[in-house]
C-alpha cells in the first residue's frame, strides 16, 4: 500500500501497468479530493467571515471574546501535552504488553540470561539448546538492569561527592566573583552534547582504564562500566551541583546567623546546620541526577559494550537497558517479533523506574519547601 | 509546477491573507460605525480585528485537520480495496 | 542616691569610636558607650538608624556580611572585641544572641539546645547534657510546656515557644551577655509578656542588651537607654530619665511619637 501511495506521489516509478494504473486512479481521487478540500476550506472562511464581520460593532464585547478564546488555546495546549505523554505511555503498554503474553512476567523480571539475538537464530548451533529450551530463557532482564544500576551506581559515586562539594563551595565559600566564574563554567559542561561525553568515555576514558589496570596488574575490559559510569557521572557533575546549590542557597540565612550566633565554625554550620536543613533538597537532586544516570543512552551505548554479564566488577564490560534498547531497535528488524517486542518491554521498565524516582524527588523536595512556609 | 507554488500551497497562503485582511477590514468597520454611531467601543479596535481573524482562522484549521485525519486515510484504503479486488481477479 | 546605686555596678562592656561602614556608606557614627553588668539596655531609634548594626558589632555578627567593616574599640572585661586576634568564635560563645525572628534548627527540641553544648564540647556525659539542655529550658520558662516532648522537631512549636527555645538555646553556651535583637517584634501581647518577664529574670545572671522598638517594653524592662538616630548615639542614660525628662529634642520627639 505505502508503495501505491509513493507511485501516487511519483517517488517511485510503477513496476508494471497494473500497478500505474491504480497509482493513477489513486492520484486523480487525490487530486479531486484536494480541490474539494480547498473549496471546502474556502466556503467555511466566507462563512466565519461574514458571520463574524456582521456581529462587529461597537457594542460587540470583542475583548472579552478574544480572551476567551486564549484561555481555551492554553487550556488547549496543556491538553494537547498531556495527551501525548498518555499516548507515548499508551503504546508503550500496548507492546509491553504484546510481549508479555509471549514471554511470562517472571521470566522477564526475574530471569538471569539475556540474550534475545540468539533466541531468533534456530539454526545457529551455539544457540540450539536455548532454541530448544524456549526463547524464554533469553528474556531475562535482570543482568541488563543490574548492568544498569552498576553504571548508574558507578556515575552517582563520581558525581554526588564532587556536585555536592562544589556546590557547598559555590553557595558557602565562593566570594560573589569567583561564584560568578564557577556557576557558568559548570553550566558550560551541561551545554555538551551526551554523544561528545560518549566518545570521550569510548577513546579517552576507557583505553585509559584499561592502560591503568594494566600498570597495577588487573585486567580490565576495554569497555568496562567504570568508563562508561566515571564518564556519566562527569555528564550529570553540573546537574547535581546546580540543583544542591539551589537547595543549599534556599536555606534562611536566619538559620546561618543562628549557628554563627552560638559559636559554630563555618565548617559547624554547614555540617551541622545548611546540610541537615537541606538535606530533603540534596536528595531529591540525588534522585533526579539517578533518573538521569540511568536514562541516559549515549554514552553507554559508545562505552559500555552489550554483553549482558551479571557482574558488579566494574572492571568488566556490561550491558544497560538504554543500550539494549538501542540494539534491538535500530537495523533491519521485523516490526513484531519478540525481539523488538522486547524493547518496549525494557522501555516500560525503565519509565517506571524513572518515574517512580521522579516521584521521590517531588516529594522529597516539596517537604523541604514546607519546612520553610 | 513547483512545489512552491503547488494548489495546496496556494491555499494555505490565501489563509493567511485572508486572515490578514479580515483583520483590517473588521478594525475599519468597527473604527467608521464607532464615529458614525457617536459611541466609544467597547474594546481597542484591534481586538475586532482579532476576533474576525479567529472566526475565519479556527474553522477552517479544524477543517483542514479533521481532513488529514479522516479523508486521507478513506482516500488510501478506498484504492487498497480497489487494487486487492484487481488482485484476486484472475489475469 | 540613685547615681550611687549607679556607681555600685561595675561596666561591663566599653564601645569607642565604634564606627561601621557598609561598603561606602557609613552605618554608625562614632558612637561610644558603657554597657553596665547585670543590667538591661535597651536600644531604640527610628528604623535603619544602625541599631541591629551595633548589637551585632558586640559579638562580631558583622563579619559575616562581607562588606561590612568595623572601626573602633569594644572591651569587654579585657578581651578586644575588635581585635582581629580575638577569635570571634570563642567571643560568640560568651555572648549569646536571640534574633528578630524565631530561628529554631530543623531538628528536634533536645538537640536544639544541645547544640551548643555539642560543639564547644561542654558536657562530658550524656547526664550533664541533659541537665544543661534541661537547666536552659526551666531558664527560658519553656520546660513546662515541653518536658514531654524534647524528641519532637522544634519547628512544630509556636512562634513564642520557638522564641523561647531560642533563648534557651543561647543560654546554654553558658554566656554572660544576651544579645536581643527585637525579640518580640513576631509575637503576641501575651507571647511578649512571657519574655519580658524572662528578661527581668535572666537580669540577675546576664548583661542584655536588646533592641526595640517598643517604647512600652524599653520602659518596662531596661535601666538604661540609649537613643539612636541616623547612625550616631543620640542619648544615653537611666530608662527614666530619657523617657521622662530626654535632654535631646530629638529624643523627645521620638518618644512622645512625632518622629520614626
Ligand atoms: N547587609 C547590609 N548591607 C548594606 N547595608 C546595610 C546592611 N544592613 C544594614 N545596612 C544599612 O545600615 C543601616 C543600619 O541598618 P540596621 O539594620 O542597623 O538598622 P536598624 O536600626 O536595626 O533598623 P530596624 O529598626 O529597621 O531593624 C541602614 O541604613 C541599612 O540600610
Ligand atoms: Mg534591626
Amino acid at each position: 500500500m505505502a508503495q501505491l501511495v509513493n507511485i501516487a506521489a511519483g517517488y517511485i516509478k510503477a513496476p508494471d501497468a497494473v500497478m500505474a494504473a491504480q497509482a493513477e486512479l489513486l492520484r486523480a481521487a487525490q487530486a479531486s479530493a484536494d480541490r474539494a478540500r480547498s473549496l471546502t476550506l474556502a466556503a467555511v472562511m466566507c462563512v466565519g467571515f461574514f458571520y463574524a464581520f456582521w456581529r462587529v460593532s461597537p457594542e460587540l464585547r470583542a475583548r472579552v471574546l478574544c480572551e476567551a478564546f486564549l484561555r481555551r488555546l492554553f487550556f488547549l495546549s496543556a491538553v494537547v501535552a498531556i495527551l501525548t505523554t498518555i499516548g507515548i505511555v499508551a503504546s508503550l503498554l500496548f507492546e509491553a504488553v504484546r510481549f508479555f503474553r509471549e514471554i511470562s512476567l517472571f521470566d522477564f523480571f526475574f530471569g538471569t540470561h539475556w540474550s534475545p539475538m540468539t533466541a531468533l537464530r534456530p539454526g545457529d548451533t551455539a544457540a540450539a539448546d536455548e532454541f530448544v529450551a524456549g526463547s524464554s530463557g533469553s528474556f531475562g532482564m535482570v543482568p541488563v538492569m543490574a548492568g544498569t544500576l552498576l553504571v548508574a551506581v558507578i556515575a552517582m559515586a563520581v558525581a554526588v561527592p564532587i556536585g555536592l562539594f562544589s556546590a557547598i563551595y559555590t553557595s558557602e565559600f565562593a566570594s560573589r566573583r569567583v561564584r560568578n566564574i564557577v556557576k557558568p563554567t559548570l553550566e558550560v559542561l551541561a551545554g555538551v552534547p551526551t554523544v561528545v561525553y560518549g566518545f570521550f568515555a569510548a577513546l579517552t576514558a576507557a583505553p585509559f582504564f584499561r592502560d591503568l589496570g594494566l600498570v597495577v596488574g588487573l585486567d580490565v575490559s576495554s569497555q568496562s562500566a567504570l568508563a562508561a559510569g566515571g564518564v556519566m557521572g562527569i555528564m550529570i557533575i553540573p546537574f547535581i551541583s546546580s540543583l544542591s546549590d539551589d537547595v543549599i542557597t534556599a536555606v534562611p540565612q536566619s538559620l546561618r546567623d543562628g549557628a554563627y550566633g552560638l559559636g559554630s565554625t563555618r565548617g559547624e554550620t554547614i555540617i551541622r546546620v545548611v546540610l541537615p536543613a537541606a538535606f530533603p533538597g540534596l536528595v531529591g537532586a540525588f534522585l533526579l541526577a539517578i533518573s538521569r544516570a540511568i536514562g541516559e543512552t549515549m554514552i553507554v551505548v559508545m562505552a559500555a559494550g552489550v554483553a549482558a554479564n551479571m557482574t558488579i566488577n566494574p572492571l568488566e564490560s556490561v550491558t544497560t537497558v538504554t543500550v539494549q534498547i538501542v540494539m534491538l531497535l535500530t537495523g533491519d528488524n521485523e516490526f513484531d517479533s519478540v525481539k523488538t517486542l522486547s524493547a518496549f518491554a525494557l522501555g516500560m521498565t525503565l519509565f517506571v523506574i524513572t518515574l517512580l524516582l521522579n516521584v521521590a524527588a517531588l516529594t522529597a523536595s516539596r517537604r523541604l519547601g514546607q519546612r520553610y512556609e | 509546477m513547483s512545489d512552491f507554488l503547488s494548489p495546496n500551497f496556494l491555499v494555505f497562503a490565501a489563509t493567511i491573507v485572508a486572515a490578514f485582511l479580515s483583520f483590517y477590514l473588521a478594525t475599519g468597520r468597527v473604527r467608521k460605525q464607532a464615529i458614525a454611531s457617536q459611541t466609544k467601543s467597547h474594546s481597542l479596535n484591534q481586538y475586532y480585528g482579532f476576533y474576525v481573524s479567529l472566526w475565519v482562522l479556527v474553522p477552517a484549521i479544524l477543517l483542514a485537520l479533521i481532513w488529514m485525519f479522516a479523508a486521507d486515510p478513506m482516500l488510501t484504503s478506498a484504492a487498497k480495496a480497489r487494487m486487492e479486488c484487481r488482485l484476486s481477479e484472475p489475469t | 542616691m540613685d547615681t550611687v546605686v549607679d556607681m555600685a555596678k561595675a561596666i561591663k562592656i566599653q564601645a569607642k569610636d565604634v564606627n561601621v561602614f557598609y561598603g561606602e556608606k557609613q552605618a554608625l557614627n562614632n558612637v561610644s558607650i558603657d554597657i553596665e553588668d547585670r543590667s538591661v539596655t535597651a536600644f531604640i531609634g527610628p528604623s535603619g538608624c544602625g541599631k541591629s548594626t551595633f548589637l551585632r558589632c558586640f559579638n562580631r555578627m558583622n563579619d559575616v556580611i562581607p562588606s561590612c567593616r568595623v572601626e573602633g574599640s569594644i572591651m569587654m572585661g579585657d578581651v578586644d572585641v575588635n581585635n582581629p586576634q580575638t577569635d570571634p568564635v570563642l567571643l560568640r560563645a560568651r555572648i549569646g544572641m536571640v534574633f528578630q525572628k524565631p530561628n529554631p534548627f530543623p531538628k528536634t527540641i533536645f538537640e536544639n539546645v544541645a547544640y551548643g553544648p555539642r560543639i564547644h564540647g561542654l558536657a562530658q556525659s550524656k547526664a550533664e547534657l541533659d541537665d544543661m539542655v534541661e537547666d536552659s529550658l526551666k531558664k527560658a520558662g519553656l520546660w513546662g510546656e515541653v518536658a514531654d516532648r524534647l524528641a519532637d522537631q522544634a519547628t512544630g512549636l509556636s512562634g513564642g515557644q520557638q522564641q523561647r527555645l531560642c533563648i534557651a538555646r543561647a543560654i546554654a553556651v553558658g554566656p554572660d551577655v544576651l544579645l536581643m535583637d527585637e525579640p518580640c517584634s513576631a509575637l503576641d501581647p501575651i507571647a511578649t509578656s512571657v519574655i519580658e518577664e524572662l528578661i527581668s529574670e535572666l537580669q540577675q545572671r546576664f548583661t542584655i542588651l536588646i533592641v526595640t522598638h517598643s517604647m512600652q517594653q524599653a520602659a518596662r524592662v531596661s535601666q538604661k537607654t540609649a537613643y539612636f538616630h541616623l547612625g550616631t548615639l543620640v542619648e544615653y542614660g537611666d530608662t527614666k530619665d530619657v523617657f521622662t525628662l530626654p535632654k535631646n529634642e530629638q529624643t523627645e520627639a521620638y518618644i512622645s511619637g512625632k518622629i520614626g
